[in-house]
């Protein structure tokens, strides 16, 4: 069995997302050759009822996203679809930022973000990991939740990503230069 | 002077960004500092009414009134020299406006497909349904019944205390009301004056605080000359500005 087949059969077998790292363990094999296999897992997924998310380096199946009605008819409960539009602002950002701390978040819509932050936390939408930069401080980043909810197998999918999460990160970039000068 | 007033109805903007691009974009302009001295009496008068907002909430729609009146006086006065600190305030705000313009539009993307096609993960398998395998607590050698006690008492004592920290009063230098309430008092006494004598720093200003007087000072005789009650002129591009009580005809 080929290496694709191996990653493919450890997703549906975990049934959550998995590190890359951590495939790299299980398969005893570097990780180029699980980049490239997940890559191959990928395109053979195309067109099928599973679909492939990655989510940087954490990978995990999931229904494709152009059967969603058939599932969601499936499952009995609700599913709560109402965002308040300061949640809407906050994903946006998280997602096109792909990895922003609260400061920022709060610097780009000009208030106190804290409040909504901690309640898409709540939900299960966006995750914090503390800032490998700056340890006292956290990153926020979509969450495997929130892209299935965006139908989009990874944030690249999104709508003029490229383009937005260049702009984005340039605009960013010229914050922190002043934020220093105001420290000094 | 803009004779079309907007009105804003909707009465919740939760913070000064959402209520300025509002008002910029009812007018269908695009963002600059001829769009933001041209909304910045609307703004005015939206702050004016906020009520019920926390004093951090308020303080943010304050500061960019701040910029805004910047803005504006530059936009009155082409000859007024900006220093590089507000210059970078007035860059700063309109690319800060920008930024997050792009944001707004991005949100309503995803509102639009939030929930549309969800990718559905597995579901999670119900180990204990299998039978075999039950959860049970498995205390280690070290948890004895007196261990524990030493361990519930550590971990009170080591409870951080609450700290009661001394309440501090702002004080405000002084509002643009009071010096509004001054130049009129000080213009009826003496009919004719001038600049300088009103803000009383005639020796030449160097501190952050007699710069804040004479800027709002500066600001209350514009609010002065707009509301008809006094006049003012300069004789020479720098010089004195001579203030007069406008003649009630």
């Amino acid at each position: 069995m080929n290496l694709e087949s191996k990653i493919e059969a450890i997703l549906f077998f975990k049934g959550e997302s998995v590190s890359r790292k951590k495939l790299s363990e299980i398969l005893e094999v570097g990780q180029t050759e699980i980049n490239e296999g997940i890559e191959k897992l990928k395109e053979s997924l195309q067109n099928r009822g599973v679909a492939l998310l990655i989510n940087d380096n954490d990978i995990t199946l999931g229904t494709a996203p152009e059967l969603s009605k058939l599932i969601e008819d499936l499952q009995k409960e609700e599913l709560n679809k109402d965002l308040s539009k300061a949640s809407l602002e906050i994903l946006s950002i998280v997602l096109y930022k792909n990895g922003v701390s609260r400061a920022e978040i709060d610097y780009i819509r000009g208030v106190n973000s804290s409040f909504t932050l901690r309640a898409l936390s709540v939900r299960g939408l966006v995750e914090k990991t503390v800032d490998e930069k700056d340890n006292r401080r956290f990153i926020y980043k979509p969450s495997f939740e929130l892209l299935s909810y965006m139908g989009v197998k990874s944030v690249e999918e999104l709508p003029d990503w490229a383009e937005v999460n260049n702009s984005v990160n340039v605009a960013v970039k010229n914050m922190e230069v002043e934020t220093k000068e105001e420290v000094n | 002077m803009e004779t079309d007033t907007y009105q804003i109805k909707t009465s919740g903007f939760e913070g000064p960004f959402g209520l300025l691009l509002n008002l910029v974009e009812k007018r269908k302009l695009h963002i600059n500092d001829v769009s933001l001295a041209q909304v910045t009496e609307d703004y005015l008068q939206y702050i004016n009414k906020l009520g019920g907002l926390s004093p951090a909430e308020i303080s943010s729609f304050v500061l960019v009134a701040s910029t805004l009146l910047l803005i504006k006086s530059k936009s009155l006065l082409p000859n007024l020299d900006l220093t590089s600190e507000e210059e970078g305030d007035i860059r700063d705000l309109e690319e800060r406006l920008r930024l997050y313009e792009i944001f707004t539009k991005l949100s309503g993307n995803i509102k639009n497909n939030f929930g549309k096609k969800i990718i559905f993960a597995p579901l999670e398998r119900k180990l204990r349904a299998w039978g075999h395998i039950t959860l049970i607590f498995l205390p280690d050698a070290q948890i004895t019944r007196e261990s524990m006690m030493t361990f519930a008492r550590g971990a009170l004592d080591g409870m951080p205390k609450k700290v009661f920290l001394p309440k501090v009063e702002v004080k405000t230098v002084i509002s643009i009301e009071e010096m509004i309430d001054k130049l009129t008092e000080r213009i009826k006494d003496s009919l004719k004056m001038n600049f300088k004598d009103f803000h009383g720093h005639n020796g030449g200003v160097t501190t952050r605080e007699e710069k804040v007087v004479v800027i709002v000072g500066f600001l209350a005789m514009l609010e002065l000359v707009r509301q008809g009650m006094i006049n003012a002129m300069q004789e020479y591009d720098g010089g004195d500005i001579i203030i007069e009580k406008q003649e009630v005809i």
